[in-house]
């Protein structure tokens, strides 16, 4: 409010704040009556209510005159009640007599009335030419009065005092009264400002620029926040529609690996899972978030226990955890699902684990067919290995029968005799079984390769293994002319394994290596199969050849499929003989012999390693 | 003269058809030797009275064919028969080639091998016979003078006393006094006879 400047009307003071109390000293009637005129235009102009308080040698028609003179509209501003003349006479001493609080109060009075009427505040004029050295004690408590209560009010007062009849100390007196002083003269003035006022002008101006510096400096400020907020709300924007296509990718991506992610807060037990996981546990999305029992009722209840433990443990140590699991849904289908969880400390230092499930059961589907489709193909390899055998069996069945055939005739002849010779002939009946039972041998091992399709595994010594098929490929070896060598590391810890898999991938090593050897004459062709331990929980068999051996390109690519070197061959039988092995744990590799010839090798897990 | 009893030899890789063979044979009352590889055969003592060979036709390092053409370029004349567990068509044709008594494929009936040793035995016994004739023949020849060798290869070509003297510059009586000699060296019993045995000698191997 006391910042609130208002224009004086009088030139020389400018804009003064409300509560200024002017003293003005004039020396002709006219100086008096122009200040006064511009001092109420002014006011009138401004929305002020003015009261004039004329006292001589100004009358009330003189103040009226000079104002009608003034101001254009004065005599609406009169009529409307804009302003006021009143006689100084009459106002300050009703009754002949001055009533400092009649008067103040007369001034109180009039300002709630104005300010009730709506005007901004009130400009008064009053004379003290009525003011004589008896009144001084009363002037001067008038003056301490009106002070006080133009303190903090919408109010101007302008004091009026003729030069000429004032002494010096009446001019100090006053000057020292007022905050402002005026001394009109032959149409010219001057201003004397008391040093506080001026200081508190001062100080308003400085406030003033200070206020309109911060201002300037505040909008800066707030412009730049605004770029600041408007910035931030582009990125805001930016960020939603990353997390929105992010989002979109990763369901994308979860729809397309058939793939759903899930959050479970460990401490709060609350867990929220992504729409996908909600179906691939076989639920409704629109029935909203199942929850953790409910969605472990749909695992198969042989696989639960697994799986909690599995959760417990990696909750408890708070690591990863990776878990394959079943799940039987409400229709009865079973699902074959992989899972896996981070933890993860969240800002409320609470254990929380990201994760997620992928629904494997094509991916099994594929692999159980893949493998029934191995164990097919490895069945078809056996059949072809044994049809390219088949002579060579025939030679080993023979074998025993014929002997079991002459030894049973051999009987009859002992018997025949006239004196029938009884030890020869038991003799022989007992070599006919020993004989018969080795043919029954032999066709019980064609039989267990040839009929068998599903894998069996059980612990096995593989030295009985490779002895028990070496004897189905002597007589192939021998049409080949090859020799055969064992040497089988006696004590072999057992392997797990199935017997039938693991004779065919020694078959398939000798026939390879008999093959290999086919076009070597100018030595001796020879095949070694040996045995021995390797390091720990491990056994190695390798099969030599003396043939021509493998260039470094062939003994790359020999366990390929369908790679083959020779001109008959199908290509089949290295390609699955690792497959055998790799499916046992084991690994095959071929690596050359000196000086001649090639060793295809495999190693086995022994049955307390690994298990295949 | 009693001639050696006879020996089959048999040569086989697997054991128990050794001795399975061994135990028929002697029980027909056959004296046997037994084998493991063609090596040890040859390398062993080969029986001096009738025999024949019993071969598997796959036997490690030689095979049992291979054998016999070895044995027919060695000029060992042992009759061969072919025991086999698997024989096919060319492998027995190529062997009964070669001049294989038999080809058995195993197993076989008792009486098949049995009767294949004795038609095999009776030709080594023929050849022997044949042999041992030949023989006794070339030592009666070696015993004959020049002069008798060469009016005997006159005479049994066919010509007249008359015309060997002429040829050779003798007289008619000497010529036929070598005649004499060579007729009764020979044991000859008639001219027939001499050129009979003549031919034996030229087609006999020196």
């Amino acid at each position: 409010m006391a910042t609130t400047m208002r224009k004086t009307g009088i030139d020389i003071m400018g804009d003064m704040p409300w509560g200024t109390h002017v003293c003005l000293f004039y020396e002709t009637k006219r100086d008096l009556l122009d200040t006064l005129v511009a001092y109420f235009k002014a006011g009138l102009e401004a929305n002020e209510f003015c009261i004039w308080a004329v006292s001589e040698p100004v009358t009330v028609s003189d103040a009226r005159k000079a104002l009608r003179q003034g101001i254009p509209d004065f005599d609406k501003h009169l009529s409307a009640g804009d302003i006021e003349i009143l006689s100084g006479k009459d106002w300050y001493l009703k009754g002949k007599k001055f009533d400092l609080k009649r008067v103040t109060g007369g001034w109180s009075e009039k300002l709630q009335h104005a300010l009730a009427e709506g005007r901004d505040g009130m400009r008064v004029s009053g004379n003290a030419f009525w003011m004589k050295s008896k009144h001084r004690k009363e002037f001067s408590e008038y003056r301490h009065e009106l002070d006080q209560s133009l303190a903090g009010q919408p109010m101007l007062v302008l004091c009026t005092y003729p030069l000429a009849a004032s002494r010096a100390i009446d001019v100090l007196d006053m000057a020292r009264a007022h905050q402002i002083t005026i001394a009109g003269r032959n149409e010219s003035s001057e201003m004397v400002e008391t040093p506080e006022l001026k200081q508190a002008r001062q100080e308003i101006k400085k406030l003033n620029e200070e206020i309109e510096q911060r201002v300037i400096e505040r909008t800066k400020k707030l412009a730049v926040l605004n770029e600041d907020l408007r910035r931030q709300v582009a990125e805001y924007a930016r960020i939603e529609r990353e997390l929105r296509l992010s989002e979109m990718h990763s369901a994308e991506a979860r729809r397309l690996t058939g793939t759903s992610s899930w959050n479970w807060n460990i401490a709060t037990g609350q867990i929220r899972w992504s729409a996908e996981h909600i179906q691939i546990f076989g639920f409704d999305p629109r029935n909203g978030q199942p929850s953790f029992a409910r969605a472990m009722e749909n695992i198969h209840p042989e696989d639960r226990p697994e799986l909690q433990q599995a959760l417990q443990r990696a909750i408890s140590e708070k690591t990863d955890f990776n878990q394959s699991f079943r799940l039987v849904l409400p229709d009865g289908s079973l699902k074959y699902c992989h899972t896996l969880g981070r933890p993860h400390v969240n800002e409320r230092g609470e254990l929380e684990y990201f994760g997620a499930v992928r629904d494997v059961t094509e991916r099994r589907q594929a692999e159980e067919a893949l493998q029934n489709a191995q164990l097919e193909l490895a069945r078809a390899a056996r059949l072809t290995a044994m049809g390219e055998l088949a002579a060579s069996i025939a030679h080993e069945i023979n074998q025993p029968l014929a002997a079991a055939v002459s030894n049973a005739d051999a009987a009859l002849r002992w018997l025949a005799k006239d004196a029938p010779d009884l030890a020869r002939t038991r003799k022989s009946v007992e070599r006919t079984i020993r004989d018969a039972n080795r043919a029954s041998d032999v066709i019980k091992r064609i039989r267990a390769l040839l009929t068998k399709d599903k894998p069996e595994y059980a612990a096995l010594d593989i030295n009985e293994a490779i002895q028990e098929v070496l004897a189905l490929l002597r007589s192939m070896l021998r049409s080949h002319d090859v020799s055969l060598k064992t040497e089988l590391f006696h004590g072999l810890p057992p392997v797990r394994g199935d017997r039938i898999q693991l004779q065919q991938v020694v078959m398939n090593l000798v026939i390879n290596g008999v093959e290999a050897m086919a076009s070597v004459t100018d030595r001796s062709r020879e095949i070694v199969v040996k045995s021995w331990v390797a390091g720990a929980g491990g056994i190695v068999v390798p099969v030599e050849d003396t043939g021509q051996g493998l260039d470094p390109v062939a003994t790359e690519r020999i366990f390929d499929p369908f790679y083959t070197t020779k001109p008959s061959g199908m290509g089949m039988g290295l390609s699955i003989s690792r497959t055998i092995v790799e499916a046992h744990g084991g690994q095959m590799w071929a690596l050359p012999r000196a000086p001649h010839g090639t060793i295809v090798q495999f190693s086995l897990p022994t049955s307390g390693g690994k298990r295949p | 003269m009693t001639e050696p009893a006879p020996t089959v030899v048999v040569v086989d890789d697997d054991a128990a058809v050794r001795e399975a063979l061994q135990n028929l044979l002697n029980s027909a009352g056959l004296k046997v030797q037994l084998f493991g590889s063609v090596q040890e055969f040859l390398i062993g003592k080969r029986p001096n009275g009738p025999s024949c060979l019993v071969l598997d036709v796959r036997l490690p390092g030689q095979s049992g064919l291979d054998l016999q053409d070895e044995l027919a370029r060695a000029n060992i004349h042992l009759p061969v028969i072919f025991i086999t567990g698997h024989g096919d068509i060319p492998m027995s044709v190529r062997a009964m080639k070669a001049g294989a008594v038999e080809f058995l494929t195993k197993p076989f009936r008792d009486q098949e091998l049995l009767d294949a040793i004795q038609l095999a035995l009776q030709r080594d016994r023929a050849r022997r016979d044949q042999e041992q004739t030949v023989a006794a023949l070339q030592r009666d020849f070696e015993s004959l003078t020049p002069r008798e060798r060469e009016v005997m290869a006159h005479v049994v070509s066919g010509r007249l006393n008359k015309q060997i003297a002429a040829d050779l510059g003798l007289s008619e009586i000497t010529v036929k006094v070598h005649r004499g000699n060579a007729m009764r060296k020979m044991h000859a019993r008639s001219l027939a006879d001499l050129v009979r045995m003549a031919d034996r000698l030229s087609r006999a191997p020196t």
